[in-house]
């Protein structure tokens, strides 16, 4: 039987400390709450008319918020009482502050992508958000990273309207053929 | 919302872009939004059509699919857009007249768009499982007579054409009550409507006679009656007018273009010209009545009156029989 | 027309260059499609399909079933070099083929992805030849309530693909059933969960959610340790297919490719559902049961097998019934319709030798597929070489086209971005992802085939044992669930003992 190479596994089953999980657990537990108990009533249309009661729209988002709830409980409980196995890994959940940024500026391009794609376009969008995205991951390979930011949206525009006939969001500014 | 802003701000870039040219209407490719999926009898009735009219159009079509909520996103978007011509709508029964006329709550009404022109008029069929014992409408009839709430229909989906289709055929033949009376099992398109009649999940269907044609041709189903002027060809069965039904003859699909409501009359009037043109399309026109499809071309004014006069129908049966989707 | 004389003329039809030229052109097409996310290969046969009025009939659904069976294959390609699967089906083949690109394996798993979709490919045309009307009046057994018990036990799978924690993976689930629920009602009509959005009606998109779910999330977690993680080179893409390795797949890739044909048969249910079924019982099979998700060969060979399994088999109720299984076929249907033709009983009767045209054009594809493949692979395994600090911004950009090409709308795209963040806080908090997808996808299917079978039956439960097949599925469901928590019991008590005496190594299973 040959053993498959799998440096990833050695380390042991990677897991939360206890603390965190409970919070995971009880977290769970508030969203299945949140959906039952406020946004079913609020958020899912029932009609006048409902012949049968397996039948109305809020019927199986109800089995499931309350599966959620239940499930929520069993992870508190887990967190509560089971013993960690002996190799596990605790990983931690905190974030060191260079990684902070780097999340945070991603975050903000995300968010950027998003809002500028109708006002500029989406070729000119996806060279900025490609460049940024070299820039902040390092910045090493720059040279290649900027021919790619410049051609790749451009080829994926041709590709898309002229073979697959669809129609790119063009932007206001600087429309393409 | 969103979209609103979206479909805004496209619009005032083309009409930024389009304004210094002062060359003729379309300058650049035009997109049509097919608000159903690809596949569809919508989609394919569209792509059949954009063949000719890429041959006669000075400029590209882009066909388009926005599906999503029976019709409704494709619909809306396309009644945001600017109205300089360079977005349409492949407008259809489902979207432009059922649904308006069944759903209070849709997102948009007729009057927010200008109807380009009909194209393909699609009658409809009520047939059932070859196996089944009802051989005629009548059979249909008393079976729901005798015994209330156990007959079965399927549809494309709620405030789909053969969702109201069969309460209309029920109601011309005095069925009260339908909620009690049949049973509506919606499905997720005709394809499914028409598996359920033939593996006896539902007893019948009454909807375009497109989707229903092959079963027909294969001997696996029997139409009970059709709702156009005249006999079918493959369709062995009575009109509605040989059954003493003529006014079930407004119960018929359609598919045609329309813009948003400020649409230019330059853009109306020049798509008047391409569709007489692309309609005569030999091709197209096999690939239309292959599909038992009728290709008649209704001018813009014409369309208008037909989409409304079916609304108005339709709309009233809607609210004396309560069929209201809320 | 005899058997005999059909089956020549058949041949005849086929033995043109042109019958092969289309279809090899229509692979060539769907592999290529199929590789680019958001260019599903339903898109690419709608986009085929006016071509094809004007070639023969023959050429032209030979250029259309060419383009179905390339584009299930150049799904997986995306999916293992970028973990960005193009189609649901081809979510599973990421479990375990990303894993392994990022082991230096793509190449590996890209040959298995290959070899296992063209055997399934081949099993499955076999079953449509020999099988067809046999296959095709049981898939007519199956009305809502038998659809449901069948997708009730799908949901069992669930287990095989929670990873560490099974209650995660319910909760996953749950959520994936949850936001599936997003649209109209589709018994009332009315809205649910649309917080008052027009673009919400019409529910969330597929391809969204899950490109935002599976490549969002390595992107995010790449970019937030970038500094940390440049040394690891991915270099990669000429590892090559072991002949142990491919042997030891072959029991899953025959069993994924059954339950793919199984599957198929059945309108409405498609590729993904068999896709992770054919995995996790692959998982449940092996020894090596450990190492699936963490860059097994096996489950790559497992999910293709399954995905293409469906390509042949959903054939099965469009030519002996003329019921489309699923989306791409009933494009197909638009194609013999142009040319006059019935897919259904009376094709068999009236146009034989083109439907004996058509099984050898289908086997012939198969083979096809294994050439056209493994050029394909050899272009694309180059995306292994690119540095990860290009690749992935690469990775982004094209998400953002092909997840707005779907649909052309910018609002899917915003789906994507927010499920990318979801995925990623799931990943961070350890909630796999797959239940989450299956959950999706299966939701709608499980729901509404539910409601119907209750409409029929006007409220009364027992319509779901109305017959051997939904009673074999509940004993089935039953069957799993026990077993499932007997071995979930069994791994905590072990974990436990274990603790008692200190064991470490044992963890790993009979394979250290």
């Amino acid at each position: 039987m040959p053993a498959a190479p799998e440096p990833l596994a050695f380390d042991g089953v990677h897991m939360l400390s206890r603390r965190d999980e409970l919070l995971i657990g009880l977290g769970v537990m508030v969203i299945g709450a949140a959906i039952l108990w406020w946004i079913i009533p609020n958020y899912i249309t029932t009609p006048r008319r409902v012949p049968i009661r397996a039948l109305s729209p809020a019927f199986w988002p109800k089995i499931i918020a309350w599966t959620i709830i239940v499930c929520g409980g069993v992870l508190s409980a887990r967190a509560l009482f089971a013993p960690a196995p002996p190799d596990a890994v605790t990983d931690d959940l905190s974030v060191s502050r260079p990684e902070g940024l780097r999340l945070l500026a991603l975050g903000a391009i995300l968010l950027g992508i998003y809002f500028a794609l109708p006002i500029v376009g989406m070729v000119w969008v996806s060279m900025i958000a490609f460049a940024l995205l070299v820039l902040l991951s390092g910045g090493k390979h720059l040279a290649w990273g900027m021919i790619a930011a410049v051609v790749l949206p451009l080829l994926l525009y041709f590709f898309f309207t002229k073979v697959a006939g669809v129609a790119i969001p063009q932007g206001q500014i600087v429309r393409l053929p | 919302m969103k979209t609103t802003l979206i479909a805004l701000s496209m619009g005032v870039a083309a009409a930024a872009l389009a304004a210094p040219v002062a060359a003729e209407y379309p300058t650049r490719p035009i997109q049509m939004i097919i608000p159903f999926g690809p596949g569809g009898a919508t989609d394919l009735s569209a792509r059949a059509l954009s063949t000719p009219l890429s041959r006669i159009m000075p400029q590209p079509i882009v066909l388009t699919n926005r599906a999503g909520a029976g019709g409704a996103t494709g619909s809306v978007a396309v009644r945001d857009a600017a109205g300089d011509g360079y977005t349409l709508l492949l407008a259809r029964v489902g979207s432009h007249t059922v649904n308006p006329a069944m759903n209070p709550n849709l997102p948009y009404t007729l009057d927010e768009f200008r109807f380009v022109g009909i194209y393909e008029i699609n009658p409809v069929a009520c047939v059932v499982n070859s196996n089944s014992d009802f051989h005629s409408i009548d059979d249909l009839i008393n079976a729901v007579n005798e015994r209330p709430g156990e007959i079965l229909y399927s549809s494309s989906g709620v405030g789909s054409l053969p969702h109201f289709g069969a309460l209309m055929v029920l109601d011309s033949f005095g069925i009260t009550d339908l909620d009690e009376n049949v049973i509506h099992i919606p499905t997720e398109g005709d394809g499914q409507a028409l598996t359920a009649v033939l593996q006896g999940t539902s007893d019948f269907y009454c909807g375009s006679t497109s989707p229903a044609a092959p079963f027909i041709n294969g001997g696996q189903m029997r139409p009970l009656m059709v709702t156009s002027a005249e006999r079918l060809d493959g369709f062995d069965a009575p009109t509605v007018d040989e059954i003493g039904k003529p006014e079930l003859q407004a119960l018929v699909g359609w598919t045609g273009l329309a813009g948003p409501a400020d649409l230019t009359d330059e853009a109306t009037e020049k798509w008047g010209d391409w569709l007489a043109e692309a309609v005569e399309d030999e091709d197209f026109q096999r690939f239309m009545t292959s599909g038992g499809s009728i290709v008649q071309l209704m001018s813009p004014e014409e369309s208008v009156e037909f989409v409304n006069s079916a609304y108005e129908s339709f709309r009233r049966l809607v609210v004396a029989l309560d069929l209201e989707i809320d | 027309m005899t058997f005999i004389e059909a089956l020549s003329a058949g041949f005849v039809m086929v033995a043109q260059w042109e019958s092969i030229f289309f279809l090899a052109l229509g692979v060539t097409i769907g592999v290529v499609a199929g590789a680019i996310p958001g260019m599903s290969a339903t898109m690419a046969v709608a986009l085929t399909l006016p071509f094809t009025f004007a070639l023969q009939p023959i050429f032209g659904i030979l250029l259309l079933l060419g383009v179905y069976k390339g584009g299930i294959f150049g799904g997986s390609i995306p999916a293992i070099l970028i973990k960005t699967p193009g189609t649901p089906a081809s979510s599973a083949t990421a479990l375990d083929g990303y894993p392994m690109a990022e082991q230096g394996r793509a190449g590996e798993a890209l040959s298995m992805s290959l070899y296992a979709s063209c055997i399934a490919d081949l099993i499955s045309n076999l079953a449509l030849i020999v099988f067809a009307a046999w296959l095709a009046s049981f898939a007519l057994n199956f009305g809502p309530p038998e659809m449901f018990t069948l997708i009730v036990f799908s949901l069992t799978i669930i287990a095989g693909v929670s990873g560490d924690s099974l209650v995660k993976g319910v909760v996953a689930a749950a959520l994936g059933l949850l936001l599936a629920t997003v649209g109209l009602d589709f018994i009332a009509g009315t809205e649910r969960l649309t917080f008052g959005s027009v673009d919400m009606r019409g529910g969330l998109n597929f391809i969204a959610v899950l490109i935002g779910l599976f490549a969002l999330p390595e992107i995010i977690a790449y970019m937030r340790k970038s500094a940390a993680q440049d040394h690891r080179v991915r270099g990669m893409g000429y590892s090559r297919l072991k002949m142990v390795d491919f042997r030891r797949s072959l029991k899953s890739i025959f069993r994924g490719s059954a339950i793919g044909v199984f599957l198929g048969a059945i309108p409405g249910i498609g590729a993904a559902p068999s896709a992770f079924l054919s995995y996790s019982e692959a998982r449940r099979a092996s020894p090596n049961r450990d190492n699936f998700g963490k860059g097994e060969i096996e489950g790559v060979a497992a999910a293709e097998a399954g995905n293409n399994g469906v390509a042949g088999a959903t054939l099965i109720p469009l030519l002996s019934l003329g019921i489309p299984g699923d989306v791409i076929t009933a494009i197909i249907i638009g194609a013999f319709m142009v040319h006059n033709l019935t897919p259904g009983p009376l094709l068999f009767v009236n146009n034989a030798d083109l439907v004996y045209a058509l099984f050898i054009g289908l086997i012939a594809s198969s083979f096809l597929l294994l050439i056209i493949g493994s050029i394909a692979i050899r272009a694309f395994r180059y995306i292994a070489d690119v540095p990860s600090n290009l690749l992935f911004p690469g990775v982004l950009v094209l998400c953002i086209f092909g997840v707005y090409a779907v649909n052309n709308s910018i609002f899917d795209v915003a789906v994507m971005l927010v499920m990318g963040v979801v995925g990623y806080i799931m990943l961070l908090l350890r909630f796999p992802a797959a239940p989450f997808l299956i959950g999706f996808i299966l939701g709608p299917m499980l729901e509404n085939n539910f409601r119907q079978a209750l409409l029929m039956s006007r409220g009364d439960l027992s319509i779901f044992a109305r017959g051997p097949i939904t009673i074999l599925f509940l004993c089935m469901t039953v069957i799993s669930v026990v077993l499932i928590i007997r071995s979930t019991v069994k791994a905590a008590r072990l974990k436990r003992e274990l603790g008692a005496y200190g064991e470490k190594s044992a963890m790993h299973g009979p394979k250290t």
